[in-house]
């Protein structure tokens, strides 16, 4: 249909101003263009039309089945629903069933190596270090070309593409988090918190999707994972440093300041991904 | 009314042009992108889409500027696209992933599950709405893509080789629906089929190396065969001939 009702013939047509031809001409028009309808009932909705209306209608409504009929609340277009939810999430080559089978057999064997090769003590602390990667994983699976059979599809529709990025990302952190934490709570940390690797794993989570703003989603999660690994693990394994000050109270003040930086700024990069990078 | 306004349009892969120059306006109807592989049909598709951002020029869609991120919004809604190589997930039933598609096209909610059903009725897969993705061959996958680009009645439909994979039968089925979309929205199909623009399109735009050479109805472009009658290179239908001598002039112009 390529001719709607114009905004002033529409709110003439609610107002009664408009002439008797033109008034036919919208009309014929609302029978077969349910947008049209729907934006007179809107404009209806927002006047003292409106209370006339209900209250006419109540009155009908008594006289029928008894039971009356509650107005169908206008649903917002973007109303969240749980089904909905899932099949966004479901989409996702991350939050599939075999993807979850694998996450759960890393996380065993991440568990018995640190186990194996540091030792009882040690394994708790070691199995930290490592936490963060996983959820960057998971979300690396979950979004952009090459990752999500649909994606260019996605990206011609509405639906803003940082909304179901950050979707996914609920959703990987979501089974992920929890299967880490269990690991580590099992095993003793050598005094540190077992949740302290949340506020790190949550910036590095950040700065990935915001870096896929600039490039492509999968290649981002791989330069931070691998500024993790250089930073943190090499350090820690190759050279025998003690890297568990990245958990101290000053290094978590450091990680919640990347985690506000990079989702302000990436709410700022919000139309970078709706269209194809490059 | 023109609903798509494409100026100076150019689209590059690294250095090489693979759109170069193109202007266009379509209106409501069925419009053929004809042209060899490499052409750039499937590079104009996705700029129609709004996936791929243009290098130079501008497109505007249902009176939306797509160089805006509001106007692509909204031109998104209205919008149907099937991408030449149709990406879906193996483990949705038909009808869920039409249903996602629809959800993701901001459809009024109330307004989706009858629109699925129509949807998928009219590509024919009724009784494999229920049917896994992976189960399906080619053909219904095709139409399955179709299905999905379809449910939002778009003022405007792209459909980047939607013929692909589906036989005869399944062919003319598919001119039907053409038909029945197009005349009262836009439809751009890519093709390099003479074929199926002879028999469902009501325009022809011809590409070759990424300029467009040659518009007009496909009895225009039969018309340019005629000359040639007698020089069987051209194929066996007079439409074939004009499609190959467009192709052979323009290749000459460009040469000389
Ligand atoms: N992703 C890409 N990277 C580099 N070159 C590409 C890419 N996609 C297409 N091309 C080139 O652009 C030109 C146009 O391709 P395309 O639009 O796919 O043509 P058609 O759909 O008509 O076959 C071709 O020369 C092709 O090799
Ligand atoms: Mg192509
Ligand atoms: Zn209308």
């Amino acid at each position: 249909m390529d001719w709607h009702v114009p905004e002033r013939h529409l709110d003439a047509y609610v107002s009664g101003e408009i002439g008797d031809p033109q008034a036919w001409s919208v009309e014929s028009h609302l029978v077969e263009c349910a947008m049209c309808a729907d934006r007179v009932a809107q404009t209806v909705a927002n006047t003292e039309l409106a209370r006339r209306i209900e209250s006419v209608r109540e009155r009908v409504l008594s006289h029928t089945s008894g039971a009356a009929h509650p107005r169908t609340a206008p649903e917002s277009r973007t109303a969240i629903s749980w089904s909905r939810i899932r099949r966004l999430l479901a989409s996702a080559p991350a939050l599939r069933l075999p993807w979850l089978v694998a996450a759960v057999f890393v996380v065993a064997c991440a568990a018995a190596l640190s186990l194996l090769s540091s030792g009882p003590e040690q394994a708790g602390s070691v199995l930290l270090l490592n936490a963060p990667l996983l959820p960057l994983a998971g979300v690396a699976l979950s979004y952009g070309p090459g990752m999500d059979p649909a994606y260019e599809l996605t990206l011609t529709t509405p639906y803003s593409g940082l909304r179901l990025l950050l979707l996914r990302t609920i959703g990987v952190l979501a089974v992920t988090i929890p299967l880490l934490l269990g690991t580590s709570f099992v095993f003793p940390t050598g005094g540190i918190s077992a949740v302290a690797w949340l506020l790190p794993c949550l910036a590095l989570v950040l700065v990935t999707l915001l870096l896929g703003s600039w490039i492509e989603h999968r290649l981002a999660a791989v330069l931070v994972g691998a500024a993790w690994c250089s930073a943190v693990l090499m350090p820690r394994f190759l050279l025998v440093v003690d890297v568990s000050r990245v958990f101290d109270p000053l290094f978590q003040l450091i990680w919640g300041g990347v985690v506000v930086l990079s989702t302000v700024t990436l709410i700022g990069r919000r139309s970078a991904f709706d269209r194809m990078a490059g | 009314m023109v609903t798509v306004r494409v100026d100076g349009l150019r689209a590059r892969y690294g250095g090489k042009l693979a759109l170069d120059g193109i202007n266009l306006r379509m209106g409501a109807g069925i419009h053929g992108l004809l042209g060899p592989n490499g052409a750039g049909k499937t590079t104009l598709m996705r700029t129609l889409a709004t996936v791929a951002r243009p290098s130079e020029g501008s497109v505007e869609l249902l009176g939306h500027d797509t160089a805006q991120q509001d106007g692509r919004k909204r031109a998104r809604r209205r919008l149907g696209y099937l991408p030449q190589t149709f990406g879906y997930y193996p483990g949705f039933t038909v009808a869920e992933f039409v249903e996602y598609m629809a959800w993701l096209k901001e459809m009024p909610k109330d307004r989706v599950p009858e629109a699925v059903e129509r949807a998928i009725e009219r590509v024919g897969l009724v009784d494999r709405a229920g049917s896994k993705l992976k189960k399906l061959s080619g053909g219904m996958l095709r139409r399955a893509g179709i299905a999905q680009a379809i449910v939002n009645d778009p003022e405007l439909l792209l459909l980047d080789e939607p013929t692909a994979g589906l036989d005869p039968e399944q062919r003319v089925e598919f001119r039907g629906l053409l038909r029945d979309i197009g005349s009262t929205n836009t439809v751009v199909v890519s093709t390099h089929l003479v074929e199926d623009v002879a028999i469902a399109c009501d325009e022809v735009t011809l590409f070759d190396g990424g300029k467009l050479i040659f518009r007009g109805t496909p009895n225009e472009l039969a018309e340019l065969g005629t000359f040639g009658a007698d020089d069987a290179r051209g194929g066996d239908t007079t439409l074939e001939r004009g499609y190959t001598a467009a192709l052979r002039a323009y290749r000459e112009r460009a040469v000389a």
